[in-house]
């Protein structure tokens, strides 16, 4: 609507400017012709004797120039002439025209067309030109001034016409224009919709790429942060499930055997031996809920007091002596290369456990007769921590996913854990601004650890 | 004993002060911080088992007016704060022993037991602990068994040495790997037991070599709690 009101205002204003730019010179016109035909016409015939005079005149204006005219004494008599009486004062007038003068003089046919202001205001009247002729009569001239409203007029409907026609279409363009943007607009907008209610898959359409405007960017920037959320949406959902899943299928047990015994006849017996599997399972329960808790802190980026500079080395050799007779118990040889101390700033225990939950990785995912050696080393840039078995290792689409949480390889599916070892060990490594990744050992996995050592942290 | 259990959670304070009392230890609870800590200064305790989320005055303050004031009874916080950084806080802040919710109460209770000040062991101070037939030097690192040399590694060794400072009393498995490998985690791997194991396979060993002793050290398994070695 605002858009409708400012084209025709837009239109009107113009036509208001052209209507004064053209209505000046039209009317200084009049005056003009009428000058320049008095002129003419004392200079020609203002000599002559007035009875020739006028004889004169009347012809020229009746062939060629077609103004009304009238010779009258000074004392304002008429002697000859077409234009009505009055009393002409030398100079311009306006004076009312004759109703016969009128009916002749206009062209311009009005009978058909309703009768208009310009009609009742400037119609039915003469401008005049009053001069002396030589032998002291008065010769005016007149000019209807309807045939010049009739001009005006035929500039107005014109430019009603053309700027109606102009109105019209700009109207149509901008409402195609307009509605196709809302249209596009509304597509993003019930795209919007669509996330909100269920459909999270939804996107605006994206047009060819060259062809890009506004519209197309701010589809793309709304897909784009679409696809942020559904993937934050999805690992969230992922591990609620898994949480869900691996909390619960414990608990689910624990229950299974609370109910067991409790229909059983009663007997000291099986309550005991139902309480202790309970506490175990709990135990189980808690420790993956210990574990998840100390990866959502580590992630959270919670402040870790106490990072103090300590050696790698030393770390991995108490963890390999730790391991070790477990690991000789379990028929794998657990070796350690740790030939020089190397600091680094960190959280020991968490290191520690990091270590540690590699190490147990190694032993618990091995036949045994494999050997697992832990490393670290100084390569310049980086002090390393690796752990190496070579055992039968992974595929590389599993070792991809192993930092996962709850992520359990399909070997690993039957020994005890929390499938949270190597996550929590993650964590651990990012919290200390440490790179992580597995590799293939060919055979066997290796799993490194790379500490940053700049200025700071070199010792 | 007498031991002064500071805890807002009437469940945990009940069930704490039940175990402790099935031990033949006087308790005291006090439910919020001020309360603790005029029950603190106004008896002698042996032991202070402490919530670190008090309503009133918090765990860490408490402590540390208490060890402002030159009081040194020991100080177990039970809490489920159990991030490495909040350990490390509240160890910082004067407290002797940490211990995470949930807790089963045979590990608080070895841990007040071992906290305890008893009436000094015999040599705790000096270089020499004798338990049984086992003899510790700490200075020189060796230990003999029945005057046998025992040929230990520094891991089996130091397991020895904590049990022998706590003989008599319950270590459990946690206590172990805390104070003997430094491990402030659970690992899944039988680490302790593996050691345990071997350890006792070497005193085994040598005190077969050895003459007869009635004073033969015993490490026992004791179910469902942890270790415990007794020289009797």
């Amino acid at each position: 609507m605002l858009l409708v009101a400012l084209f025709v205002a837009a239109f009107g204003s113009s036509g208001a400017a052209m209507w004064l730019a053209l209505s000046e010179p039209v009317d200084a016109s009049i005056e003009n012709r009428l000058q320049h035909e008095a002129a003419a016409l004392t200079r020609l015939y203002g000599a002559r004797p007035l009875d020739l005079a006028i004889g004169l005149i009347r012809n020229h204006e009746r062939r060629a120039s077609g103004f009304q005219w009238r010779v009258g004494t000074s004392s304002g008599r008429r002697i000859a002439g077409n234009l009505p009486d009055a009393a002409y004062a030398p100079g311009f007038s306006t004076v009312a025209a004759a109703p016969s003068t009128l009916r002749e003089a206009s062209e311009t046919s009005e009978e058909a067309g309703p009768p208009d202001d310009d009609d009742a205001d400037s119609g039915d009247r003469l401008r005049t030109l009053t001069v002396a002729l030589r032998n002291g009569a008065m010769l005016t001239l007149g000019e209807d001034l309807g045939r010049t409203r009739a001009l005006k007029r035929l500039f107005l409907r014109t430019f009603m016409l053309t700027s109606g026609a102009a109105l019209m279409i700009a109207l149509a363009l901008a409402l195609t224009f307009v509605s196709r943007l809302l249209g596009r607009i509304e597509v993003i907008a019930s795209t919007a919709d669509a996330v909100s209610g269920q459909d999270m898959g939804a996107r605006a359409p994206l047009r060819d790429p060259l062809r890009a405007d506004d519209i197309d960017r701010l589809a793309l920037s709304v897909n784009q942060m679409l696809d942020r959320i559904a993937a934050l949406l999805g690992s969230l959902r992922q591990v609620s499930d898994d949480v869900a899943h691996d909390l619960r299928t414990p608990l689910a047990h624990l229950k299974q055997r609370i109910e067991t015994v409790l229909n059983a006849p009663p007997s000291i017996e099986s309550y005991r031996g139902a309480l202790e599997g309970a506490s175990e399972k709990i135990d189980e329960v808690l420790a993956t809920f210990e574990a998840l808790l100390s990866i959502a802190r580590l992630e959270a980026g919670a402040k870790i007091a106490g990072f103090r500079s300590l050696d790698l080395a030393e770390v991995a050799e108490a963890v390999v002596e730790a391991f070790r007779p477990s690991a000789e118990d379990g028929g794998r040889q657990l070796l350690l290369y740790a030939p020089r101390p190397m600091a680094v700033e960190g959280e020991r225990s968490l290191i520690t456990q990091m270590l540690a939950n590699l190490v147990e990785n190694a032993l618990l995912h091995t036949p045994p007769g494999t050997t697992v050696e832990v490393h670290a080393e100084n390569l310049g840039a980086v002090a390393r921590l690796g752990v190496e078995d070579d055992g039968p290792g992974l595929e590389d689409s599993e070792r991809a996913r192993i930092f996962e949480r709850f992520y359990r390889g399909d070997r690993s599916r039957t020994t005890p854990g929390s499938g949270l070892g190597l996550s929590l060990a993650a964590a651990v490594a990012a919290a200390h601004n440490a790179q992580i990744r597995a590799e293939d050992a060919g055979p066997g996995l290796r799993i490194l650890v790379d500490f940053p050592l700049d200025g700071a942290q070199a010792h | 004993m007498k031991v002064l259990v500071v805890e807002d959670d009437v469940e945990t304070s009940a069930y704490v002060a039940r175990g402790l009392k099935e031990q033949g230890h006087g308790v005291e609870i006090a439910t919020t911080g001020r309360d603790g800590l005029f029950l603190a200064l106004d008896q002698p305790f042996d032991v202070i088992v402490m919530d670190r989320m008090l309503p009133g005055m918090d765990g860490l303050s408490l402590v540390k007016s208490l060890r402002a004031g030159g009081m040194e009874t020991p100080v177990i916080f039970l809490t489920a704060l159990g991030g490495v950084g909040e350990r490390v806080e509240g160890l910082e802040a004067g407290a002797d022993d940490y211990l995470v919710k949930p807790f089963s109460f045979s590990e608080l209770n070895a841990r007040v037991n071992a906290l305890a000040r008893r009436p000094p062991f015999k040599g705790e101070a000096a270089a020499n602990l004798i338990v049984g037939d086992i003899d510790l030097n700490r200075l020189q690192r060796s230990a003999k068994l029945g005057g046998q040399p025992l040929d230990l590694k520094p891991k089996e060794f130091a397991l020895l040495e904590y049990l022998m400072l706590n003989s008599g009393r319950v270590v459990t498995r946690t206590m172990l790997l805390e104070h003997v490998w430094d491990f402030h985690f659970n690992p899944r791997t039988t680490i302790v037991e593996t050691h345990i194991s071997r350890l006792r396979a070497k005193l085994d060993a040598v005190r077969e070599t050895a003459a007869g002793d009635s004073k033969a050290a015993q490490l026992l398994t004791v179910r469902g709690a942890g270790y415990m070695l007794v020289g009797d």
